[in-house]
């Protein structure tokens, strides 16, 4: 029966390269990421809940030359998995935190571990030809496991150094730990608890965020303008700051009805901002009035004399909602860009359904040309 | 008594004091005294006028015998005059006209002189005009002459009034009306007389010729008028910034603007009637005109601001009324049918007060200032939608405002929009005769701010639906955060935190229910599955979850139905803003809430009695919140999502018996 069902939920509606593609997972999800390392496929990691079954990570991959999803999937039998990370270098690790079961099954607790995604020698991309069925996938090959038992019970999330494969940190109630992962990410050991140079801006961003909004949900950095970040949270703003003057937002937007769950910033154009939301929506938002490219694409000198057209694209971008995705009937709980493809994104709803859009071509001709 | 230089009893005396010597009446004779006393001093007085009348009478009397004997006596002179050259050669003659000349030589003297008397009348000095031109006296020298006597009296005038807007001891209509009656009487005497004397003279000429010869008189009596009128004007002009800059004399009060718009009017009249006079300074109508609309746009400024700060304290008496009344939407209110009562009447009362206030203020405003459509109406109106669309802004300054206010707010938009805003617009339009035309072309139409209101009230019932459920949801969010879900105790009763949500959600429907209407309702057990969707994606679950659903109420029993369900809710509801009835808003605000219970669930891992205790927590709610909204299927879908996530997030998922549920919601 689950044979059937995974084998036909890759459903791509319509022929337009624009519609949305969608990858249905047969358990809960709310944990996200887009493989890094990778700058040629647009690759994303998606980890399963369930507290009865055995849970998975599931690598979706999207092939743009035929539309359509190609996916592995591998086991993650610590637990149920709320946070996922991919290494900035390494293509195959990841790092996750999961909530385990106790034997008995009256307990449960976090924890975080790094992880490689084994090689498989047969390639299962093609449908129906791997066995989907739960014993005979293979498993992930466990590196090390991060010891937060001292520092505290609730791992929120741990994440990458942006450039550095080998560093961590993770979130421990109200710490930041600093793993180095050592040689062959095996020997993990604290490196810090105290990241005065690591990330000062966004631990001070953080504790101010913490005193000025005790709703927030997610936080991000603009990647151009690194003192401008994104804030949501349980009132549904999604907020901009300029962490420079943190007394009031630079921009506010309440255009969901619900939590904000995640914000994020695309990697090239930091114009674009997506925010997922329990309202089941994902928005696209334009903040050209505070991003690097307020007249939409860097000024060409050569383009000087094109007149009518160069002054259209002179304008300025209105702040506003370029575009609201409805695809998700559940709350979505993380979107994320690609990083190969930065018109290309995903989002992920409690459901198990995995949506991965595109930013129209209209807004992507208004923005590179 | 009488000898003693300085004192202030003596009613004749220099020193006279009518203050003490009242005072010392009154301390030292009886009633009977003082009586008789008045009785004389008036009998004195009465006397005293009738004296004064006769010596004027007869000063007066002299007068006109002297100028008649001097008018006589030039009449002779020019007629002799000719006799008198025919014969000059005579001696006899001779010696006559030696005479003649040096008794005329001594009237021009005595003539001329009264240029320089201050104290000489307007009609003395055209009448020794009239006589000194008879007598040949170059017209240029004597125009120049006159003109500066009159200059000398012009100035005293204004002095005068200098000397009064200083001592700002008289109201602006008591300043006018001596500027009228002094200074603009004597340049108009002065204006005619010089026209009948220097201008009429030839009237035998031509039309081209008198204008050609009478050029130069006119343009001198241009100059003239030019002058003085513009440091009258400056004088009136500050009279009347003083009137509207000196707080203490309440401007705006109806009263000072009554005042001032009066003196205005007096002042404008009086102008147009003496336009006629110097037609030939065209700009001087014009800049006193300046004058009556720049007080008059400053009046319209001054009426902004005055309402703006109305509107201010308006607010702060709103803002104070929802914390002194007991029932201020923070604060559950008992929940009895009382308590309700009173939620209602007092945010009622509150509105009403409100809008009267804002109403009658305008109203008064403009009654009393006849003010500027645009720039008082229109800018206040203006001003009550921004100041309100501002408390729905991200960080309102001072803090977040109470829900109540945005409530008050978004009715009192949106009664504005319905008929307050006709009301004064057209009343506005009636008093100024805005013409039509104008009105569709560079004016702000009616519809337009009605629409503006009509948004901001929305945008205001948004924010009070969000901020309700953000306080809600906080509530129910710490319930769930902080509890150990795993190893909690079998529930024997609800959760008290859904007894304060209810309770809240009843004090919401309290407040609501005082300003908005009930709303349509949809009956129960309409067709849920009407919107038909194919399911092209699954969210099938394994097939083991089966068996979780059959111990479930009979809502949970099919996977399909609920799917149907959210398809169904999620169409229906996404988004919508709140509409202006009950239970509009109490479903927005039910719906914000429940998703965050959701939400929280969702978050959490629980023990068998854990989510036990989240069945019966859902069950009573949906007993007790149903009434509440809109479309019951709203609160049964959510309800079940929420215990069916409950379920996901179970280790140990074992339900209980419906009728221990019931029981204990029952049991409270």
């Amino acid at each position: 029966m689950r044979q059937k069902i995974d084998g036909t939920e890759l459903v791509n509606i319509g022929m337009d390269s624009d519609s949305p593609l969608i990858y249905g997972l047969e358990f809960q999800a709310r944990a996200l990421a887009t493989q890094v390392a990778e700058t040629e496929a647009v690759r994303f990691f998606v980890g399963t809940q369930s507290l009865e079954f055995e849970n998975q990570i599931h690598v979706v991959e999207l092939d743009e030359k035929s539309n359509s999803i190609c996916k592995k999937l591998y086991l993650h039998s610590a637990g149920e998995v709320w946070h996922l990370s991919s290494s900035p270098t390494d293509n195959n690790i990841i790092s996750t935190c999961y909530n385990r079961i106790s034997e008995g099954r009256n307990s449960c607790s976090m924890h975080a571990s790094v992880w490689r995604i084994p090689e498989t020698p047969e390639d299962s991309t093609g449908n129906g030809i791997s066995d989907p069925c739960s014993a005979t996938l293979p498993s992930l090959d466990h590196l090390s496991l991060l010891d937060t038992s001292e520092y505290g019970k609730d791992v929120l999330c741990t994440v990458f150094h942006p450039t550095e494969g080998n560093r961590v940190v993770s979130v421990v109630d109200n710490q930041f730990i600093l793993w180095d992962l050592g040689e062959g990410y095996a020997s993990a050991k604290v490196e810090t608890t105290k990241l005065m140079n690591f990330t000062r801006n966004i631990i001070a961003a953080i504790t101010n965020l913490r005193i000025m909004f005790l709703f927030s949900r997610d936080l991000d950095f603009n990647p151009n303008r690194q003192y401008y970040m994104a804030s949501c949270g349980d009132d549904g703003w999604t907020k901009f700051w300029d962490v420079r003057s943190p007394t009031e937002p630079a921009v506010a937007r309440s255009d969901h009805s619900h939590w904000v769950w995640s914000v994020r910033y695309n990697p090239l154009h930091d114009q674009l901002v997506l925010t997922s939301s329990s309202d089941s929506r994902v928005i696209l938002t334009c903040v050209a009035s505070i991003s690097s490219e307020p007249y939409g694409h860097c000024m060409d000198d050569d383009f000087h004399d094109e007149g009518e057209e160069e002054k259209e694209k002179q304008s300025k971008m209105e702040d506003g909602v370029l575009a609201a995705y409805d695809e998700h009937e559940d709350s979505v709980y993380a979107v994320e860009w690609s990083t190969a493809n930065p018109w290309t994104f995903a989002s992920l709803s409690y459901d198990g359904r995995l949506v991965i859009n595109r930013v129209s071509r209209a807004e992507m001709y208004r923005i590179i040309l | 008594m009488a000898g003693v230089d300085a004192n202030p009893y003596d009613i004749d005396g220099p020193s006279f004091k009518p203050d003490d010597f009242f005072q010392k009446l009154l301390k030292e004779c009886s009633l009977k005294q003082i009586m008789d006393k008045e009785n004389e001093v008036i009998k004195d007085t009465q006397t005293l006028h009738s004296e004064m009348q006769t010596l004027v009478y007869e000063n007066y009397n002299k007068f006109i015998l002297a100028t008649d004997t001097i008018r006589k006596a030039v009449r002779d002179y020019t007629r002799a005059q000719r006799v008198l050259e025919a014969y000059k050669d005579t001696p006899s003659f001779q010696g006559i006209q030696k005479d003649c000349h040096d008794i005329l030589e001594e009237l021009r003297e005595k003539l001329r002189a009264q240029f320089n008397s201050r104290e000489a009348s307007a009609r003395e000095l055209t009448e020794s005009v009239e006589l000194l031109l008879r007598l040949g006296e170059p017209s240029e020298v004597l125009r120049s002459k006159f003109l500066s006597h009159a200059t000398l009296r012009l100035h005293d005038q204004l002095s005068l009034l200098h000397e009064r807007l200083e001592l700002e001891d008289q109201d602006i209509i008591e300043f006018v009306d001596m500027g009228s009656s002094g200074f603009l009487s004597d340049i108009c005497l002065v204006v005619a007389s010089y026209n009948e004397i220097f201008l009429h003279k030839g009237k035998g000429e031509t039309e081209m010729n008198s204008k050609e010869n009478n050029a130069p008189a006119i343009s001198q009596l241009g100059a003239f008028v030019r002058e003085h009128m513009e440091s009258y004007f400056s004088v009136v002009k500050k009279r009347v910034l003083i009137e509207q800059t000196d707080t203490s004399r309440s401007n705006v009060g109806s009263r000072g603007g009554a005042l001032l718009v009066r003196a205005l009017d007096r002042f404008h009249r009086r102008l147009q009637a003496i336009d006629t006079l110097f037609t030939l300074e065209k700009d001087l109508a014009r800049s006193g005109m300046e004058v009556v609309l720049e007080a008059g746009h400053r009046q319209c400024l001054s009426h902004l601001e005055a309402l703006k700060s109305h509107f201010r304290e308006c607010l702060t008496q709103v803002r104070l009324g929802l914390v002194a009344s007991p029932s201020s939407g923070i604060m559950p209110g008992e929940g009895s049918q009382q308590g309700t009562g009173n939620i209602g009447s007092s945010l009622q009362d509150l509105l009403a007060s409100l809008i009267s206030s804002i109403v009658g203020k305008t109203r008064a405003a403009l009654q009393d200032l006849l003010g500027v459509r645009e720039g008082l109406v229109v800018s206040f109106l203006d001003h009550i939608a921004s100041v309100s669309s501002a408390l729905c802004a991200s960080q309102p300054k001072g803090g977040s405002p109470p829900p109540p206010l945005l409530l008050i707010l978004s009715k009192l938009c949106l009664e504005l929009a319905g008929s307050s805003v006709h009301v004064l617009m057209s009343e506005a339009d009636e008093f100024f005769a805005v013409d039509g035309k104008l009105l569709s072309e560079t004016l702000t139409s009616e519809t337009e701010i009605c629409n503006k209101f009509r948004s901001v009230a929305q945008q205001l019932l948004n924010n009070y639906v969000r901020s309700q459920g953000l306080a809600i949801s906080q509530m129910l969010r710490k319930s769930v955060e902080t509890r150990d879900w795993l190893h909690s105790l079998e529930p024997r009763t609800v959760r008290a935190v859904m007894k304060r949500v209810v309770e809240d959600v009843a004090n919401v429907e309290a407040q609501v229910g005082a300003l908005y209407e009930e709303g349509q309702r949809t009956k129960r057990g309409s067709d849920s599955s009407r919107r038909t969707y194919s399911v092209g994606v699954g969210r099938l679950r394994p097939g083991a979850r089966a068996t979780v659903w059959s111990g479930a109420p009979s809502q949970l029993d099919s996977s399909l139905a609920p799917n149907l369900q959210r398809l169904f809710y999620k169409r229906v509801d996404a988004f919508s803003p709140a509409e202006f009835s009950k239970v509009s808003v109490l479903t927005g605000v039910i719906k914000i809430s429940l998703e965050t219970f959701l939400e929280c669930v969702r978050l959490r891992t629980f023990g068998r009695y854990g989510l036990q205790q989240i069945q019966v927590d859902a069950r009573y709610l949906e007993l007790y919140i149903c009434r509440f909204v809109e479309d019951e299927r709203l609160v049964h879908f959510l309800l079940d999502e929420i215990l069916r996530s409950a379920i996901h997030r179970c280790l140990d998922h074992v339900l209980m018996e419906q009728s221990v549920v019931d029981s204990i919601c029952e049991r409270g």
